[in-house]
């Protein structure tokens, strides 16, 4: 379909036809129903519920779970069953399902298996999780079934299959037969099952209506860093392995409710709060009780509240030291100043507390808050796409965390977030866009990701919105961390990009797990044949992760590409990469 | 030939055996792929033939899922060593490997060999070219081949100990894979390969249907649990010279719960064979089975099914016809016991050999309790051999008295000088079990030993601290710490609970019975107390307590294999 004399503009039109291509006819009948819910309510018309029809009850999805294959074996005889009598039957295993799918589904019969103490089979624990935690969705519009396998012999029969039947009645599921449990010595039972839930389920309507309702929110505030939205934690996870010395926290906040989109490549703001135990120290040094009022741009607060939640102290800047130097006038301070040198040495790994016990002044509360300045929001590339996780934002971080003149120093924000929130903590958030780190407009442009650490980050994002829109191939991710066992960040989400076709090659450098020391700078000099070959079909090439190592590495690594596989001058190479960066094939995101 | 065969009726690993090239796989990409710890799963299924078993540490699974990290994975490694028997440099090796590239421990296993656990993929393959280096391989340790044969180990109960343990290595040689695939993937030979047919001439290119078990006895001692093999040979001695063995075929403990088409069953004898007709024997026997096993389900593949399905006759008459001749007729022989004898004891030949109990097979230095350092010093010291014994123990075998002092010393000094060990805990068997085993259903060698000191407590309120007792204890029901052998057995259902079979006796030839079924501790302990007490007041003199248990009809005796219930 072509789009001729709208009223769009030229990137509202790309994402709009980026959008519609490839949808089934489901998926465009349920946006046209999206789309109608949005203009009713930007029409000033009370709201509706997008309403389509979406379903018929004639297909079925089997979803099994099991350790044995014995859950397999009976969805599979079920599967030839009701194919013969002409059900639309799609047999899956409970990890190669995404759980979020289940709201749009209409007859789903559940096979899962028992072990141990209750526990479901490996394959089926996420699952299990997703549909007895806080996240499982209202399904008011679901039909069901549940097959538990189990064994009498053990005291919890049966348990994997009663905890996702009751989740489903809770979820506002209607079950088409009560829940079939199944002892060791099952093949009679099941039979006689599969041929009763066969007539039952021909009995049932061939096409009862199932609505679908797609809430919209009228009003839509702009969340901003003045303004930011309060996000629910969902879930902290540190995804590094317990023999690192890294700490990365994987983080998944709610953006329900608060309409904030936005896309793979944009950061997310966060207003973090200070170490407490480092405010209490200069509480104490300076012997205030906290309780003193200080006035700052913000308003009227104690000093407490301002140096937890308003001042930054975890690190020093040019200004701050400055400031405080006219108060104290310690010619020690004056050397640090005067030279530049000093002054780099000492910005690097000190704090506040460091500056004023270091060098000493007498000053008031408020004289204290004036030398200080505002606490700035800390901003995190974004690792999720909204087409994957919807209202959710995720992100990744790494902990920083040392320890100088026998104190433990930590960054404000890592810290914050490693230390300070749980699930259901309400962290102040708000979305920086940034349009120089985007997908290339067309998907035929292949794609080389190049991050180390939490570099990974928007990469996640950006596969997850190809997965969504089933782009496959034509990605390259190269990453590096220092151990394979523990810091090989999203590791089995990378494994299945692949299995799946959604990521064509990756190249992984681990720098500690041999004598010599290999970054991804080394695999991109390796692979430099094929990286050339890739630019020369138009490739793309993204830079994220940390500013003064790896991302001068990586520049010098393509340089050095672009001399020996393009024949170029020192000089051409660099204006080559010039060339790139200005036609948006070379995007960086450093810090 | 093999193109007709109809591949979806038979088990899927026929096919991954059929499309191997005689063992490759896909085994050298799947060593060189960078973003996991894992090898292609038919890959997993081929590694076994050369010796190693991928795990994951099941303790760390379900963080490391949270944590969007797969699996912890490391593989098992498993030596090929027939009749257990290695030079004090070879278990240097093994030490030295076990600390560079495995978990700093070694585990001696109930087949006479050693077994490193934690390997990651990346070392592999210099774990196997230190192995070679020291004249040590991993061919057919696991896998669907003859496994490391077994014997009886102890050169002090008789001369002809070394006499038979030849005869375990021959059996062992000429029933190898013939495939040079081992030495091309890990020791980078290019060997010039023979046409196709001749790759492998006695497994052909599907190997067996199931893993395939040996071992030679010496009676009075059947230590190496001669019943429970597929294929057992029992020395008959006369005039102190081997005149022959008695045939043992279809023994195997493997079984599965649910499944009860599945069961442990014990050898039976089928006659007389001479010693120069061993090898002979061994391949037809093994012939009978490649060629008569069940290739279609291999939860009933082992050899034991084969010969349950035919008939005991129908076996033996079959293999007569491959040998071209029949069996004499089996000799009497009369068996004492099936585990160790530890301690100190001298040979004919004046030398001196000590049996010493590992618990668990574990050798590892804990705290004060030094034995692996203390077993490493040895080696350092002596001249003569280690034997790795069936029970999980190590013998220190044909040293001079002078050595005798030194390694008493040495013991010592290491805080391993053996003590008093009850007579239960002398007869104890644990498998691996968790944290890597990934057939394992509850806890086994990193258990067992508490659980035995509290049952000690009961002993010895009764007296019984010194009784031999054989207790083993398997996480699962497949069988490879031979639980259904022991007088008290216990396997594994769930974390914390286990199956308690009684009845087993002490020398090994009937299995033992199913007595209460998923227990805890304090159930184990409180069914336990009551048997025992009853045990020390009426047992006749020298009365065993597995045949005690039968006697006062605590449990029925198992006739056999085919009654077995769990």
């Amino acid at each position: 379909m072509t789009i001729q004399l709208s009223p769009l503009n030229e990137q509202q039109l790309g994402a709009l036809s980026g959008l519609s291509a490839g949808l089934n006819r489901e998926q465009l009948l349920w946006i046209n129903g999206y789309f109608q819910g949005l203009l009713a309510s930007t029409s000033g018309i009370q709201p509706v519920n997008a309403v389509v029809q979406t379903k018929s009850n004639k297909k079925l999805t089997i979803l099994y779970g099991t350790h044995t294959g014995r859950s397999k074996t009976i969805a599979g005889k079920l599967s030839v069953n009701l194919a013969s009598k002409g059900v639309e039957v799609n047999a899956i295993a409970l990890d190669e399902y995404k759980a979020r799918q289940l709201a749009s589904e209409a007859n789903v019969v559940f096979i899962v298996s028992t072990h141990g103490e209750g526990e479901p089979p490996a394959m089926a624990e996420d699952f299990h999780a997703f549909i007895t935690g806080k996240r499982s969705p209202k399904l008011p519009g679901l039909n069901y079934a549940v097959v538990a396998l189990g064994d009498k012999s053990y005291k919890l029969f049966c348990k994997t299959g009663i905890d996702i039947d009751l989740a489903l009645t809770h979820a506002g599921a209607q079950s088409i037969l009560p829940i079939l449990k199944l002892d060791v010595d099952f093949e009679e039972d099941v039979d006689r099952w599969i041929n009763q839930f066969a007539s039952v389920f021909a009995e049932t309507e061939a096409s009862s209506n199932v609505f679908e309702s797609v809430s919209t929110t009228a009003k839509v505030l702009e969340y901003t860093r003045r303004n930011p939205f309060q996000a629910t934690v969902l879930d902290k996870v540190k995804i590094t392995g317990r023999d690192s010395d890294k700490e990365v926290y994987h983080v998944e906040l709610s953006l329900e409710g608060s309409g904030i989109t936005y896309e793979p490549g944009d950061s997310v703001g966060i207003l973090a709060s200070n170490p407490p135990a480092l405010v209490d120290g200069i509480l104490r040094f300076k012997g205030f009780d906290g309780s003193e009022a200080v006035t700052i741009k913000e308003g009227e607060f104690s000093i407490k509240q301002a140096l937890l939640n308003y001042l930054e102290i975890t690190v020093l800047t040019r200004d701050v030291i400055q400031n405080y130097f006219e108060k104290t006038a310690d010619p020690k301070l004056q050397e640090v100043i005067e030279s530049e040198e000093k002054l780099d040495q000492y910005l690097y790994g000190h704090d506040v507390l460091d500056l004023l016990e270091e060098f000493q002044a007498e000053l008031t509360a408020q004289e204290l808050v004036q030398v200080l300045r505002s606490f700035p929001a800390r901003l995190y590339s974004i690792s999720s796409s909204q087409l994957a996780v919807g209202e959710e934002v995720h992100i990744t971080v790494s902990r920083v965390r040392y320890s100088r003149n026998g104190r433990e120093r930590s960054g404000a924000c890592s810290t914050y977030l490693a230390d300070q929130i749980e699930p259901d903590s309400l962290v102040p958030v708000f979305i920086e866009k940034n349009p120089a780190f985007k997908l290339p407009e067309s998907e035929e442009t292949p794609v080389i990701l190049v991050g180390a650490g939490t570099g990974v980050a928007p990469y996640r994002a950006f596969l997850q919105q190809r997965e969504a829109n089933n782009q496959k191939g034509k990605t390259w991710l190269f990453f590096g961390e220092r151990r394979f066992s523990s810091d090989f960040l999203y590791q089995i989400e990378w494994q299945k990009l692949i299995k799946d076709g959604y990521l064509e090659k990756i190249d992984v450098a681990f720098s500690r797990d041999q004598e010599q020391k290999i970054y991804v700078q080394h695999r991109l000099i390796e692979q430099q044949k094929e990286i050339f070959e890739w630019l020369k079909k138009g490739a793309s090439i993204y830079l994220c992760g940390d500013m003064k190592q790896m991302a001068r590495d990586v520049q010098k690594a393509l340089l050095q590409i672009f001399e020996t596989q393009g024949g170029m001058s020192e000089e051409s190479a660099i204006e080559f990469l010039k060339k790139l960066k200005k036609e948006k094939r070379f995007q960086t995101d450093v810090y | 030939m093999s193109d007709n065969i109809n591949w979806s009726e038979l088990s899927e690993l026929e096919k991954i055996k059929y499309d191997s090239n005689y063992l490759r796989g896909t085994l050298v990409e799947s060593l060189a792929d960078p973003i996991t710890g894992s090898i292609a799963f038919a890959d997993t299924q081929i590694s076994k033939f050369h010796g190693m078993y991928q795990q994951f540490d099941r303790d760390l699974e379900k963080e490391r899922k949270r944590q969007k990290l797969e699996p912890a994975y490391s593989f098992l490694i498993r030596v090929r060593i027939p009749g257990g028997v290695v030079s004090p440099s070879q278990w240097l090796k093994m030490d030295s490997i076990s600390e560079q590239y495995a978990n700093h421990t070694l585990k001696l296993t109930t087949r006479q060999t050693f077994q490193l656990h934690g390997v990651i993929k990346t070392n592999l393959k210099k774990t196997i070219q230190a192995m070679d280096d020291s004249l040590m391989d991993t061919i057919a340790a696991c896998g669907d081949v003859n496994r490391n044969v077994m014997c009886h180990p102890n050169p002090a109960e008789s001369p002809l100990q070394a006499e038979m343990c030849d005869t375990a290595r021959r059996i062992s040689e000429h029933l190898l894979p013939s495939t040079t695939a081992y030495h091309e993937i890990w020791l980078d030979k290019k060997l010039i390969a023979d046409s196709k047919q001749d790759v492998e001439p006695i497994y052909g290119d599907r190997y067996l249907p199931r893993k395939f078990k040996i071992a030679v006895v010496l009676p009075p001692y059947n230590d190496c649990d001669v019943f429970s093999q597929d294929l057992g040979f029992i020395a008959i001695v006369e005039n102190g010279k081997i005149v022959g063995y008695n045939v043992t075929v279809g023994g195997g403990l493997g079984s599965t719960f649910g499944i009860p088409e599945a069961y442990p069953r014990l050898a039976d004898v089928i006659g007389f064979c001479l010693p120069e007709q061993v090898l002979e024997v061994s391949e037809k026997v093994l012939l009978v089975q490649k060629d008569n096993g069940n290739r279609q389900n291999r939860k009933l593949s082992r050899m034991k099914y084969t010969v349950d399905k035919h008939g005991l006759e129908w076996f033996k008459k079959e293999v007569e016809k491959y040998l071209g001749y029949e069996f004499q007729e089996a000799k009497p022989y009369v068996f004492t016991r099936n585990g160790d004898r530890l301690g100190w004891k001298k040979g004919t030949d004046s030398k001196w050999n000590l049996t010493l109990f590992i618990e668990g097979g574990r050798v590892a230095d804990k705290g004060d309790y030094k034995m692996k350092s203390a077993l490493r010093e040895v080696a350092q010291t002596i001249a003569g051999q280690f034997i790795l014994t069936g029970n999980q123990n190590v013998i220190i075998a044909n040293v001079t008295s002078e050595e005798k002092k030194k390694i008493s010393l040495i013991l010592k000094e290491n805080g391993v000088l053996p003590g008093e060990i009850s007579g239960l805990r002398q007869n104890s068997i644990a498998c691996v079990a968790l944290n890597t085993c990934g057939l394992a259903f509850a806890e086994a060698e990193r258990y067992l030993p508490s659980l035995i000191t509290k049952i000690e407590t009961i002993l010895d309120q009764h007296g019984l601290l010194k009784e031999e007792i054989v207790i083993r204890m398997t996480g699962c029901p497949n069988g490879c710490g031979r639980p259904y052998l022991a007088e008290i057995g216990f396997v594994g259902k769930s974390e914390g609970h286990y199956n308690l079979y009684l009845g087993g006796n002490f020398i090994g030839t009937r299995l033992n019975t199913l007595y209460k079924e998923t227990l805890t501790e304090d159930e184990i302990l409180a069914e336990l107390q009551p048997i025992i007490a009853d045990y020390a007041a009426n047992r006749t003199e020298g009365e065993k307590l597995g045949d005690f248990v039968i006697r006062k009809q605590y449990v029925k005796e198992t006739l056999k294999g085919s009654d077995f219930r769990h």
